[in-house]
């Protein structure tokens, strides 16, 4: 049974007493992302997460399947997003109508679905009758705050890795080339959009929390679980590398300043570039080891690339 | 094979394991308080719930959670936590076999990685419960550990769990059959798994001494 996160009044005390004396309890300043590990499995789209002690897997699986009617010429494209009790006490098998559970995956699927950072649009085969089915599998193992942030990285280096069986068409009629047969075909990634999460707590006295005039509140990334336990406002801002803000996303919580949010949205840019690059980089090792020949077979032409 | 206990933080007890190409990672969890449905009077009840790699889960994942009670329910000592309630999880990372034809493979990975995660939980057992997969081929050769390719071309596969008490196999578990064999063949793959369960155990054993010696 689900069972709440319980923190002592000790506990939480000394937290906040450590963050408005400038320090957290992992030993990193406010505006520090925890470092990410990423780890691919054997097969393609296969991406394991870690940041700092939360673990978020997501597997990329692929199917042939008919469009929706009333759009014959996109492909589908799923994110599922169900925690077990693996990840911790707090969730419940079968049940993902927690606050938190909902707004994990609605902030995933906008980040990364409703943005088209996939092009669905490719991924038709024929007009309103064949396209294919990309489903991204999230499964959250360990938690330790930053969830959002963790998944959208994964669901997006998991969408980098994937690569499709080659299929022919003729008329009506599809081959798939198994992989052994054709190089498999990358997916259509049309931008990467990274999720960073702001956390507020208010130093002052309850009054400041429904006045909010002093802007005085504590702002800081990436929380681990037992600072997102007592934060009192959160902010979701999800941009790109093109400097494109996809969303920004505040429910309720701590009022907040217009210039506070440009502020969070020039730090949020910043982690966006260097995580954007990080798994960029990670995909591009990857791909070497797994075909050593590429570059032996490539009949490209030696260029000067600035 | 590969096991790796602990590897999670918020459950008592986890095993990241892997056989060839399957992959799984288990959590236990208990024990805990069970909700009124599930609550026994004299003794501990057990939830499992198993999660494929890809898609939600199917009559397919339901078929093994039955056979994994199966073999989990007799290894506990479930008298010993009346009205509580011992919660499995098992997610699978990659499947290693092709997924809506077989499940031995998985079934097999989901057993062992479970023993490993319930003494990592320190919850009380009677025994573990460790078991292996065995193939007879086309040309009546016994393999144990088959690899999904060798699966296929088989003629009949086997899956074996065996309990273990006092350092060696007492009882048998499970034992569940396709194919074309006889009872001769039944007789060898039995004797054959008994060799096989030992070496698990003995693997089992040495982890887990080391494991305790770097505390």
């Amino acid at each position: 049974m689900a069972k709440e996160i319980e923190i002592s009044t000790s506990e939480s005390k000394f937290i906040l007493e450590a963050l408005k004396q400038n320090y957290r309890l992992d030993n990193r300043t406010f505006d520090q992302f925890r470092d990410i590990k990423i780890q691919f499995g054997e097969e393609l789209g296969d991406v394991l997460i870690e940041m700092g002690k939360t673990k978020v897997h997501c597997k990329i699986s692929s199917s042939i399947t008919e469009p929706y009617e009333d759009r014959p010429f996109e492909g589908l494209f799923i994110i599922s997003t169900e925690s077990t009790p693996m990840a911790g006490p707090q969730f419940e098998n079968g049940n993902n109508t927690g606050e938190d559970e909902v707004l994990i995956s609605r902030i995933i699927e906008k980040a990364v679905r409703r943005s088209g950072a996939l092009d669905i649009e490719g991924l038709c085969i024929v007009a309103g009758r064949k396209c294919w089915a990309i489903r991204a599998n999230v499964h959250f193992l360990d938690c330790d705050g930053g969830f959002v942030d963790a998944s959208c990285i994964a669901v997006m280096a998991a969408l980098l890795h994937y690569k499709k069986p080659d299929i022919t068409v003729h008329g009506e009629k599809i081959i798939v080339h198994p992989v052994e047969e054709r190089e498999p075909v990358p997916l259509g990634i049309l931008h990467v959009p990274i999720c960073v999460t702001f956390s507020f707590f208010n130093p002052l006295d309850i009054e400041e929390n429904i006045k909010g005039e002093e802007n005085s509140e504590i702002v800081i990334i990436d929380a681990n679980l037992k600072e997102e336990l007592l934060r009192e406002g959160v902010l979701t801002v999800t941009l790109n590398k093109n400097r494109e803000v996809v969303q920004v996303s505040k429910a309720g919580g701590l009022a907040m300043d217009a210039l506070t949010l440009m502020e969070c949205c020039h730090k949020a840019y910043d982690i966006t570039e260097k995580v954007t690059d990080q798994i960029l980089e990670a995909i591009k090792v990857d791909n070497k080891e797994r075909d050593k020949f590429s570059a032996i077979l490539s009949s490209e032409n030696a260029r000067e690339t600035s | 094979m590969d096991a790796q206990t602990g590897y999670l933080e918020n459950v008592d007890g986890s095993c990241l394991y892997s056989l060839n190409s399957t992959k799984v990672i288990s959590a236990v969890t208990g024990p805990v308080e069970p909700k009124a449905r599930q609550e026994l009077p004299t003794q501990l009840a057990l939830e499992i719930n198993i999660r494929p790699a890809s898609g939600v889960p199917t009559t397919r994942e339901v078929n093994i959670q039955d056979k994994v009670r199966a073999i989990i329910t007799p290894i506990l000592a479930s008298y010993k936590y009346p009205r509580q309630l011992c919660q499995i999880t098992l997610q699978l990372l990659q499947s290693g076999e092709t997924e809506p034809y077989f499940h031995a493979l998985e079934l097999i990975a989901c057993v062992n990685s479970t023993t490993y995660a319930l003494v990592d939980s320190g919850i009380a057992l009677k025994g573990i419960a460790l078991g292996t997969t065995v193939v007879i081929s086309k040309d009546n050769q016994l393999i144990t550990e088959p690899t999904d390719e060798i699966l296929k071309n088989s003629k009949s596969m086997h899956v074996v769990a065996y309990m273990i008490e006092n350092n060696k196999p007492s009882n048998l578990l499970l034992m569940d059959s396709y194919g074309d064999f006889d009872e001769n063949d039944i007789l060898k793959i039995l004797e054959q798994s008994e060799i096989k369960v030992n070496q698990l155990n003995k693997t089992f054993r040495e982890y887990m001494k080391e494991k305790i010696n770097n505390i």
